[in-house]
């Protein structure tokens, strides 16, 4: 990217992103602190529309901007104006992967299941029952999180492609943006009001994302039947009831998204100008496709297991 | 396909699958261990699943949705893959000493 592009995208998304901080007045986690319970009428504040602002003063002059551009691309000052510049983008981009699925709990204290989760209503594919068309995953907030990390992971592997003293900024301000919505929703929907609380299910959120990126990224070299297990130990969680054929549909559309994102210039990710296909359209990645191995005939060797002992 | 063929089909599947030295306590072996053990249940269809670990075997996405060169060569650190597949490869075999060592080393990064 040249210098002159990635200036100018920086001066973009500055300046896009300091108006949208005044237009869009943010509620903030203090106001569900403030109330006492959750079935009294909440004393929240009333935010008042803020006055509309008028549009930034036109940039300075080229010389001027070229000089600036300079400045903030040596890499001195590349640390201190970079981390804004990556913030705003990876809200953005985290919003995308936010939109695949969300749930909802309505009653307090929520459902709970045989492990003893949370359970929620859920929207988007993953969450979506089997009649219409989705995965139907259990409405959890590990579930959730475990999806999270699959869009974000496919985002990540595109990351790396920046060049090098960009790329960790950006990813760190991803799993940042991550870490804001899990604290949100476990403040929200799973009663968790202390903080201490809620830092103990970060860190292990944060084990859990290492965990992920090895395994997603252990698949992406060994092959299908790696990517396949990595997605059963950490979406479906290792549950013995997973169906197989819908694993890999999950295969079939990671796969086809990391190639997607493959095609993305580094200007439309900076500018969050991403999307996700739809799952759906990938639920029957090969069609009809039979494996030759249906119809092979079985060797003595094969059968070996059938007589093993199963292990304790 | 009766009962006998699916467990046939289910201990080949077991027999090819990859072996995962990493996490030996949870394996994708349970799975179909459980499988080969387990009553026909009415709701599952097992050949499409079979059909489905085969294709897993034969790396038929993989061939299928291709990852483009910029994403398995990065431009930040092209041998990315290469150094953690050669670092899977060794991981299983460390001892607490080296493990102890590569936490030291990790700690200090040279610019």
């Amino acid at each position: 990217m040249s210098t002159s592009t990635a200036a100018s995208t920086v001066v973009r998304s500055l300046r896009h992103q300091l108006f949208r901080q005044h237009r869009q007045p943010r509620t903030s986690l203090r106001a569900i602190h403030t109330s006492q319970s959750r079935s009294a009428t909440p004393d929240l504040p009333v935010f008042k529309a803020p006055k509309p602002i008028t549009p930034p003063p036109p940039g300075p002059s080229s010389t001027q901007s070229k000089l600036i551009a300079s400045l903030r691309d040596s890499p001195a000052l590349r640390s201190t104006t970079e981390p804004y510049v990556a913030y705003g983008a990876t809200e953005d981009l985290f919003k995308v992967c936010a939109s695949t699925c969300n749930y909802t709990i309505e009653t307090h204290p929520a459902p709970k299941n045989d492990k003893g989760e949370d359970v929620g209503q859920g929207t988007g594919w993953w969450f979506e029952t089997r009649a219409a068309g989705g995965l139907e995953l259990p409405v959890t907030f590990n579930i959730w999180a475990q999806v999270m990390f699959l869009h974000m992971y496919i985002i990540t592997t595109r990351l790396r492609a920046f060049p090098k003293e960009h790329v960790r900024i950006w990813e760190q301000n991803l799993l940042d943006h991550f870490f804001y919505a899990a604290e949100d929703r476990m403040a929200m929907y799973h009663g968790m009001a202390a903080k201490g609380v809620r830092n103990k299910y970060l860190k292990d959120f944060w084990q859990q994302w290492r965990g992920t990126l090895l395994s997603y990224d252990e698949g992406l070299v060994k092959g299908d039947a790696v990517l396949a297990a990595a997605l059963w130990r950490n979406i479906w969680q290792a549950s013995e009831d997973a169906n197989i054929a819908e694993i890999s549909a999950v295969v079939a559309y990671l796969r086809q998204e990391i190639a997607r994102m493959g095609r993305v210039t580094d200007a439309q990710v900076t500018a969050a100008a991403v999307s996700f296909g739809s799952p759906a359209e990938v639920a029957e990645p090969l069609g009809d496709t039979r494996s030759p191995w249906m119809a092979k005939a079985f060797t003595e060797g094969i059968l070996a297991p059938l007589r093993e002992e199963p292990k304790a | 396909m009766s009962r006998l063929q699916i467990t046939q089909h289910y201990a080949r599947l077991l027999t090819r699958w990859p072996v995962d030295r990493i996490r030996p306590e949870n394996t994708f072996h349970k799975l179909l261990r459980s499988r080969l053990a387990a009553a026909p249940s009415g709701s599952k269809d097992e050949i499409k699943e079979i059909n489905a670990a085969y294709l897993l075997l034969d790396d038929a996405i993989a061939k299928r949705y291709p990852i483009p060169g910029n994403i398995m060569k990065p431009q930040s650190r092209p041998d990315h893959y290469i150094a953690l597949e050669k670092a899977l490869e060794e991981a299983p075999d460390r001892t607490w000493f080296d493990n102890f060592k590569t936490r030291i080393k990790g700690m200090v990064r040279m610019r």
